[in-house]
């Protein structure tokens, strides 16, 4: 990781300066400011409807017609076309597609689209190979993506946004849907992204035992605005849990050292 | 596009590479070509009178000049090209809408294009406009204008379903495509009101005519007439494969479509006006031909699988080809009588459709 790198938003660092949405009518996000620098990993976390979703939708310029300043590698999302946008920004969608009759590899393969007449045939073909191997769905490339588990999809939804080669990845509640044994898979493949191609990865979520394990910023969201920015241990001061999700959390040791402890909801007495 | 110039072989050989698709092979692919063209070769012939060859080509003087002849090359092969080529856009319009819309119900009729262009066709037979037929003299120099109303008032009532249709999807910004499928059904419903007060009220002459047309029709005279589905396949075809790539993407969904660079605006725009304005010229001339739209491409996707690239041809070869295996039909089981091929579609569609709705599907 590379959290201490100086942000110099070159290519993939994401800036983002009084952001504000309104959805008819409603303010959706008001004054969000923070940057990520370039392959760093940062997590986005706040309650169901602080904004997060709307946010990532914004840099990955799904949303647009918002306010303020919003610079993925130094350049403005709205100004970008859909194509340079896309070989910038990588997004992987909350849930997955639902009955698309197309095999894994043809979903893969289309994600090379931006590169479209800029990239050769043979880099098309090693980003796909080498995305499909790293998440390790070569073995199911010629099955369609409707008869695939939940966790198989997903992963054929991150080696798509890989294979798109962009130096930033958005993800929308990656593990919300999977069983454990997918999470922690899930997890140890956005390091990996992260870690040996450098890629700048903006991750949402609700889950914070997710986010303080493995990140080196949190950017905690609450009713549109940012609440609290800073490295995972600074959450576990007084106060900042509460604020954030609106529940007192327990705090275990995971008994070993260096760890953060683990953090359970507390739930009234029945 | 700078990408043309630069690799335009390539891109070429990117496009048509994809004969590898899974569940495609050669036998299809051989199939896929042979048997449209066997079915064009051999429908002129076939007909209320058997055609042979030896009355169209005569030994020694090349072309015979029999009645035969003129029934071949002025009726029976105009018939067949715009047959196969109305089949083909209409196939490749309900392809396009389909994908477009998500919803694999959406196909011409259901958007309104085609009870538009009906009323267009109404509103010209009520006025007197139409040429030829029961009653109505034509005068001899004014028969060419007479022959060109209809048409014309079809493909402005289509244009008019259109430009509503798009109105409404510019003021409702954001709307969900199922509200505008939903649109587009209103819209024809109401084009279908206006259509039925003109049969109810006319006369007799009129009210059989409008209603043969709105039946759906194919019957030409001269190679003139028989090309002018052409530029509407044309376009459609082209479109459909320079947009392959951007329509398997829009199946996945908006987000991921426009997050992998497709520029959705653009891409609906230029394709629903492609599509439509190629809709209302085979509809102008050939009447509303409900359910090929529709089953063209289904019937496709068994075959070609999902991918644009390769299901674009091959929609364009099913539609093609049903649309002259049921005209042939049409001009052949009543004869001397020439059933509208409308008839003939679903008569032998719906049961099909239903079988491939049903049939267990292979994996």
């Amino acid at each position: 990781m590379s959290c201490d790198r100086d942000a110099g938003y070159g290519d993939n660092g994401i800036k983002i300066t009084g952001l504000s949405v309104e959805l008819g009518g409603r303010a959706i996000l008001s004054g969000v400011s923070f940057d990520a620098a370039p392959g760093s990993f940062l997590y986005v976390i706040g309650r169901n409807g602080a904004g997060k979703s709307t946010l990532l939708k914004c840099v990955a310029g799904v949303t647009g017609g918002y306010k303020g300043e919003l610079l993925v590698g130094g350049q403005e999302v709205s100004s970008l076309s859909a194509r340079d946008r896309a070989r910038r920004v990588a997004y992987v969608p909350q849930g997955s597609p639902g009955d698309v009759p197309y095999t894994v590899s043809d979903f893969i393969e289309m994600s090379r689209y931006p590169w479209r007449g800029i990239a050769s045939e043979a880099d098309d073909r090693r980003a796909v190979s080498g995305a499909m191997e790293l998440t390790g769905i070569t073995a199911f490339a010629g099955r369609r993506i409707s008869s695939l588990s939940g966790g198989e999809r997903q992963k054929a939804m991150i080696a798509s946004a890989i294979a798109q080669g962009s130096g930033i990845i958005l993800m929308d509640e990656p593990t919300t849907y999977l069983d454990y044994a997918h999470q922690v898979e899930t997890i140890n493949l956005m390091a990996r992204v992260n870690r040996e191609h450098g890629v700048t990865m903006l991750v949402v979520t609700h889950d914070v035992n997710l986010a303080m394990g493995f990140s080196c910023k949190i950017v905690a969201m609450s009713g549109g605005r940012v609440e609290w920015t800073g490295p995972p241990s600074g959450l576990l001061e007084p106060g900042w849990l509460n604020r954030i999700f609106g529940v007192q959390f327990d705090r275990y040791s995971s008994g070993r050292d260096g760890e953060l402890p683990v953090l359970v909801p507390e739930r009234a007495a029945l | 596009m700078s990408s043309v110039g630069r690799s335009f072989a390539e891109t070429m050989h990117r496009r048509f590479s994809a004969l590898a698709a899974p569940g495609f092979n050669v036998i299809k692919a051989t199939l896929l070509f042979f048997l449209p063209l066997a079915v064009i070769l051999a429908a002129p012939w076939i007909g209320v009178r058997l055609i042979s060859p030896a009355d169209v080509f005569s030994w020694g003087v090349g072309f015979a000049d029999s009645a035969e002849a003129r029934i071949f090359w002025q009726l029976r092969v105009p018939r067949v090209v715009l047959a196969w080529c109305a089949g083909a856009a209409f196939g490749l319009c309900g392809m396009v809408f389909q994908a477009l819309f998500r919803n694999p119900l959406a196909e011409p009729s259901l958007l309104g294009v085609s009870s538009g262009a009906a009323l267009g066709a109404a509103v010209s037979i009520r006025l007197g406009l139409a040429s030829g037929g029961l009653g109505v003299v034509a005068a001899a120099q004014g028969s060419f204008l007479r022959s060109l109303a209809t048409p014309a008032c079809a493909f402005a009532g289509a244009v008019l379903a259109i430009a509503i249709i798009s109105a409404f999807a510019r003021m409702a910004r954001g709307a969900s495509d199922a509200t505008l499928l939903l649109a587009g059904v209103a819209v024809s419903s109401l084009f279908s009101s206006l259509i039925m007060v003109f049969q109810y009220t006319g006369g007799a002459v009129e009210t059989y005519k409008l209603l043969s047309w709105t039946m759906g029709g194919i019957s030409v005279v001269g190679m003139g007439e028989g090309l002018k589905a052409v530029p509407s396949l044309f376009i459609t075809l082209t479109l459909a494969l320079c947009y392959a790539t951007e329509l398997d993407l829009i199946t996945f969904g908006d987000e991921i479509a426009a997050t992998r660079g497709v520029d959705l605006e653009r891409m609906r725009r230029l394709l629903f006006a492609g599509m439509s304005l190629s809709v209302a010229m085979v509809v102008a001339n050939c009447g509303p031909i409900a359910f090929l739209g529709l089953i063209a491409p289904h019937v496709s996707r068994r075959i070609a699988g999902p991918r644009h690239r390769l299901l674009a041809p091959c929609t364009a070869a099913v539609g093609g080809t049903a649309l002259v295996v049921c005209d042939t039909a049409a001009r052949t089981v009543w004869a001397p009588a020439d059933l509208p091929v409308g008839i003939i579609i679903s008569f032998l569609g719906a049961p099909f459709f239903m079988w491939l709705l049903f049939a267990p599907r292979r994996r």
